[in-house]
């Protein structure tokens, strides 16, 4: 029978987790809603921050919090010219948009994968810096000081998409182009503009969770596989067009996880997490507090 | 001013718009009427810049505008409340609002709009905070029309308006209408299937089938006209 202490362990490190979850799946959330386009390569440039931070340690010494100020604004940048090159041709062509998508952005998150194997090789690697391994406690609850941290970007993260989506004209625009595209056109809105300025934001906020997930994991240049089933759980379960809800959903499935590995083998872990999904899904099929459009 | 000259549109191998030429003049209420599938939706979706055009130009006030993007269109004051009316169901009566008022020189007017359209639609400001989605028809309905005076039109196209609405409410939008269209610098293009109310208010109507033009003539003539009266009134 495992601890009181133990479960209050998996409480912490599960809730922490649970946070960079969430942050990975606003930003796929935001992408899959506004523009109809399931990035698949969404966990590949949170991978790619992952080494950017990895590389800027390793050669230059610079702490990897440092190079979120680097990737957010790069990734933000790049987002705008792959939306330009890449989706907005693709968007205007296509006819199944959600399908063309993702046959477009599993194909770049595959390019991306060979170039960073080519770059780092395929062996993992773990981000080693002054306060890896370090933690603080609460009674004899330990809590690592890097978890505390990607918690912390990630909450700072969700809010401020959560304050520009409800507080600013732009973010309106966003909301609006959701929910009735024509509509928001005939407001005057600039959907390519709008569209663009999404999908750089979804980017950048890849970069900011591939920041957090370097302080916690050690990665090789296909972990990101892994990590987009994270997220399609995390959407699929906290409902696409609910910030809140993916946020509350990346905290549950992160203590889900880290709570039922103390009372169950590991490998059933996955068996409880897709059940409870099942069974989410079959009464509320819109996600936790999904509308299916942006609130 | 609005002209439309020779405009042909289709829908992939399908030619729904024949050569269709209007006039909106300035300070006026036009209004099309003409059975299902005639093309009239079609035709405003092409003005607003929705639907692309295979030939034909689109002029406004000099400029040739057919070819351009329905946010530019939207900017020069052409001003669209489609068939449906596409508001935020998800976004309050306010914030509804207050997307109509999107583009800059719009924006910066956008409590002195409030104030107008409030006076005009006093339900919506009891309702500024209700979701859209969760209002009545008639209530949508009126929303869409508010929503299209907040950016500020110069021409005003509605289509059908009155579509599944009550007829209080029907009347009530007629109303509203009625006393938009004297106001300085606001033309009105209608196109609906209440066609007794819309040819006693118009200036002017052009009757449309099959994608062409058949009639143009004040909307009184038309009221009185026997084949008019037969095939579209019913009376
Ligand atoms: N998206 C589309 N794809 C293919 N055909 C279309 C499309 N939209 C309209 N059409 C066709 O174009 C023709 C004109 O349609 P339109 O909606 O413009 O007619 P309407 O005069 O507005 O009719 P109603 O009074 O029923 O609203 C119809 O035959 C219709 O089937
Ligand atoms: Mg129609």
């Amino acid at each position: 029978m495992p601890t009181s202490f133990e479960i209050f362990q998996a409480l912490a490190s599960g809730l922490l987790l649970g946070g960079v979850y969430a942050i990975l799946g606003v930003g796929f959330g935001l992408c899959w809603g506004v523009m109809k386009v399931i990035n698949l390569s969404h966990s590949t440039f949170a991978l790619l921050a992952v080494y950017i931070a990895y590389w800027m340690n390793v050669s230059l010494k610079i702490d990897p919090l440092v190079s979120l100020f680097v990737s957010t604004p790069l990734f933000f940048v790049c987002g705008i010219v792959i939306y330009r090159l890449l989706i907005g041709p693709l968007a205007k062509r296509a006819e199944e948009l959600v399908a063309a998508s993702m046959v477009l952005t599993f194909g770049l998150a595959i390019l991306m994968e060979n170039a960073m194997q080519w770059a780092w090789k395929p062996d993992p690697r773990v981000l080693n810096v002054s306060y890896t391994g370090k933690a603080f406690f609460i009674s004899r609850v330990s809590i690592p000081y890097t978890a505390v941290i990607g918690f912390a970007i990630a909450l700072v993260t969700t809010s401020c998409i959560y304050l520009f989506l409800k507080k600013t004209y732009l973010g309106m625009a966003v909301r609006a182009v959701w929910q009735n595209k024509e509509g928001a056109a005939l407001c005057g809105v600039n959907i390519d503009r709008v569209s663009s300025i999404t999908f750089g934001i979804s980017l950048a906020t890849a970069a900011a969770a591939g920041v957090c997930l370097s302080l916690i994991f050690s990665f090789n240049p296909s972990s990101h596989l892994g990590w987009l089933i994270y997220i399609f759980l995390v959407v699929i379960f906290g409902g696409v067009g609910s910030i809140p809800g993916v946020l509350l959903a990346g905290l549950l499935i992160g203590l889900i996880t880290n709570i039922s590995a103390v009372f169950i083998p590991n490998a059933w872990v996955n068996m409880i997490l897709f059940g409870i999904l099942a069974t989410v899904l079959l009464l509320r099929p819109t996600g936790l507090l999904g509308q299916r459009e942006a609130r | 001013m609005l002209e439309v000259h020779d405009l042909v549109v289709s829908y992939d191998s399908l030619q729904v718009l024949w050569g269709v030429s209007i006039q909106v003049p300035e300070d006026s209420f036009v209004s099309i009427i003409g059975s299902n599938g005639a093309g009239k939706t079609t035709l405003l979706r092409t003005i607003s810049g929705l639907k692309k055009p295979e030939s034909g130009s689109i002029v406004w006030n000099g400029m040739e505008i057919s070819g351009m993007k329905p946010d530019e269109i939207c900017g020069l004051g052409i001003i669209h409340v489609p068939e449906g009316r596409h508001i935020f169901p998800n976004m309050t009566v306010l914030e509804n609002l207050k997307m109509g008022a999107y583009l800059p020189e719009n924006r910066r007017r956008v409590n002195e709009s409030l104030s107008y359209v409030f006076e005009k639609f006093p339900i919506l400001a009891q309702r500024k905070s209700q979701y859209a989605g969760t209002m009545s028809g008639g209530e949508q309905q009126m929303l869409a029309i508010a929503r299209a005076l907040m950016s500020r039109p110069k021409l005003l196209m509605l289509d059908e308006p009155s579509l599944g609405l009550s007829p209080k409410m029907a009347a009530n939008i007629f109303r509203q209408l009625e006393s938009l269209s004297g106001e300085e610098g606001l033309s009105i293009l209608l196109v609906s299937q209440e066609q007794t109310r819309a040819l006693s208010l118009s200036d002017k109507a052009y009757v449309m089938e099959n994608g062409r033009i058949m009639r143009e003539a004040p909307g009184e003539d038309l009221l009185k006209d026997e084949s008019v009266r037969k095939h579209y009134l019913g009376l």
